[in-house]
């Protein structure tokens, strides 16, 4: 459906350039003002589609270069990240405790944070999908608490430490499975400059 | 509820086209297109018939059908009117596109079908743009004369959408037409809020690397940062008197409501609880908020006093009840209910009884809000396609969509 547009516009458009380039030279001197109007408008009309479809089309393209561009300094970030030796954790749904599984990966965080006094880090809660903005923003928000309380239990000073909630805004993976909205339930710790 | 200013409609009740017994039979007899541009009959004849039927008042007729047909330039004489009388018709509209120079006008004309009698009769004027609009004028004027109450037609719905590959703010008319776009921040936009003015626009946005709330002047354009607390600054929703804004900040642990001026002045706290409290909504009369919280154990919908007092659960049923906004008369609320692991829009009584769901089908629904009249809903929808945004009857009937599918669209607002 789509595609038969683009052709017919395509059509149009062609059809339109060769009414007008295929005009003697003399015409335009003597400017026929009868048929001109009707030449004018389906050019102009053919033209102000072409031109939205570039717009649309460089929209696309910007849009795919801003999220290139984002995904380049996320992975910049996680690079970054892995270099500093801080690890994300994960979170039950609708939960902001550490659990077992994840005290290890703190104790480890809390070491590297002991060793480089001089760091500091932002921890970012995330969550899946499900569920509402605002709610999640809320729940992210606990997360990245919940984590710093447990730096904190460890002796890490509390100041080192600042928090932010995407709540659902920032998934690593995007599928509807329970597999993807668990590396969605996280808290990623990265340090600060 | 409905305020009948006109006698029209109780020859209705009488009864004589069969149908939805509620409604009122009107027919848009013709629009005379004196302009010369060709397509402005058709376009201002979809609108006007379109907004009739959204306001969910008329059971919008087809001339054809009823074998009414009027192709005149003048106002149609009173035969004519009185022919749809005839045929059970309560009102006959009919309007006329002329132009002057550059200028367009729209001579609106609605009648009594039964008497032949002019109810109505107005002019609006602008240019070939603003057809949209006018059309829109006239069906609320329509819609107020059987009614006494203000349409939507004129209304517009904020959202955010992600088009230019960042979550920004836009604006578009109440059918979903002359998208604009409102920020270029590069950032996260979200949950944006009408003042009841409909002057200011209070919204989300990480644009700080924070979730900050702002305003945004709709006139001056003036924008403004109302509450830059550490931590979360969100969901803001508007006093029923624009004074004071509801929101919810996390500054002294977790997510609590407050309530504040739209400058971020005179801070009062409402909720001390152990979890989240999020997504207020004020009641119509100003003295009590619902909102979520997670004190439960788990999501649901709460009531308390505007002073933060009395606050009682009103969802019981569910694992997941979310997002409440308050109807314009005060009698239900509409929220986001998790069903069979979906999210879907459903209804309650502010006493917690009668809890209905809406929606049904694949997809998630997502920030379910009245529009001005009580009459439709509007929410957020990810069943078919990208996320869009829909409208619907309070009642699940009537589902339209109206946005496009070349990005996704969340967070409606629906403008006083």
């Amino acid at each position: 459906m789509k595609r038969t547009t683009v052709v017919l516009l395509t059509l149009i458009l062609v059809l339109s350039v060769f009414a007008f380039y295929g005009c003697p030279k003399s015409a335009d001197v003597s400017s026929a003002p009868e048929s001109q109007p009707q030449v004018d408008d389906a050019a102009k009309a053919a033209a102000e589609k072409q031109a939205a479809e570039d717009a649309a089309a460089k929209a696309a393209a910007d849009a795919a270069a801003a999220k290139a561009a984002e995904e380049e300094a996320a992975a910049k970030e996680r690079a970054a990240k892995e270099a500093a030796g801080l690890k994300t954790i994960y979170f039950d749904f609708d939960k902001s405790f550490v659990r077992d599984d994840a005290k290890a990966v703190m104790k480890a965080n809390a070491a590297w944070l002991k060793a480089n006094p001089k760091a500091k880090i932002r921890i970012e809660g995330n969550c899946d999908e499900r569920g509402t903005i605002e709610y999640n923003q809320a729940l992210g928000q606990r997360r990245a608490a919940s984590a710093k309380k447990y730096l904190t239990d460890l002796g890490v000073s509390g100041n080192r430490i600042s928090l932010i909630s995407y709540g659902k805004e920032k998934p690593v993976c995007q599928e509807s499975t329970e597999d993807c909205w668990q590396q969605n339930r996280r808290a990623d710790l990265v340090a600060a400059e | 509820m409905l305020l009948f200013v006109s006698s029209s409609a109780a020859q209705y009740d009488l009864g004589v086209i069969k149908g939805e017994a509620r409604k009122i039979p009107i027919v848009v007899i013709d629009l005379f297109n004196d302009t010369g541009a060709p397509g402005l009959r058709a376009l201002a004849l979809d609108v006007l018939q379109a907004d009739l039927r959204r306001s969910q008042i008329f059971d919008v007729m087809d001339p054809k059908k009823l074998d009414l047909a009027y192709g005149g330039q003048d106002d149609p004489p009173a035969d004519v009117i009185k022919r749809g009388g005839t045929f059970g018709l309560s009102g006959v509209a009919w309007a006329r596109l002329s132009r002057k120079g550059g200028d367009i006008t729209l001579s609106g004309r609605l009648y009594d079908a039964v008497s032949g009698m002019r109810l109505t009769s107005k002019e609006y004027y602008g240019n070939e743009e603003m057809v949209r609009r006018m059309v829109h004028a006239f069906a609320d004027e329509i819609v107020s004369q059987y009614t006494g109450e203000k349409g939507v037609a004129k209304t517009r719905i904020a959202c955010v959408s992600d088009k230019t590959g960042h979550k920004e703010l836009y604006v578009m008319d109440y059918d979903g037409q002359n998208l604009r776009k409102l920020t270029a921040d590069r950032s996260i936009s979200m949950s944006p809020a009408w003042s009841p003015d409909g002057r200011v626009l209070a919204y989300v946005s990480y644009r700080d690397r924070n979730p900050d709330l702002y305003g945004l002047d709709m006139e001056s354009g003036r924008r403004w940062k109302i509450s830059g607390a550490a931590g979360l600054n969100i969901s803001p929703a508007w006093a029923p008197n624009g004074k004071r804004l509801a929101v919810a900040l996390s500054k002294d642990g977790g997510a609590e409501i407050y309530t504040m001026t739209m400058d971020g002045n005179d801070l009062e706290r409402l909720t001390y609880g152990i979890a989240d409290n999020v997504s207020p909504s004020w009641s119509p009369n100003g003295r009590e908020i619902a909102f979520t919280s997670g004190r439960g154990g788990s999501p649901q919908l709460y009531i308390m006093g505007v002073d933060g007092t009395d606050a009682r659960r009103i969802t019981f049923e569910g694992s997941y009840n979310a997002s409440p906004h308050w109807s314009p008369r005060g009698d239900r609320i509409v929220f986001v209910s998790q069903v069979k692991g979906l999210f879907k829009v459903a209804t309650i009584n502010p006493d917690g009884s009668d809890f209905r769901v809406l929606t049904n089908g694949p997809g998630n629904d997502e920030n379910p809000m009245w529009s001005p009249s009580g009459r439709q809903i509007v929410f957020s929808s990810s069943r078919k396609g990208k996320t869009g945004i829909y409208i619907m009857n309070p009642d699940g009937t009537e589902l339209e969509r109206i946005t496009p599918n070349d990005a996704n669209y969340t967070s409606p607002s629906w403008s006083p």
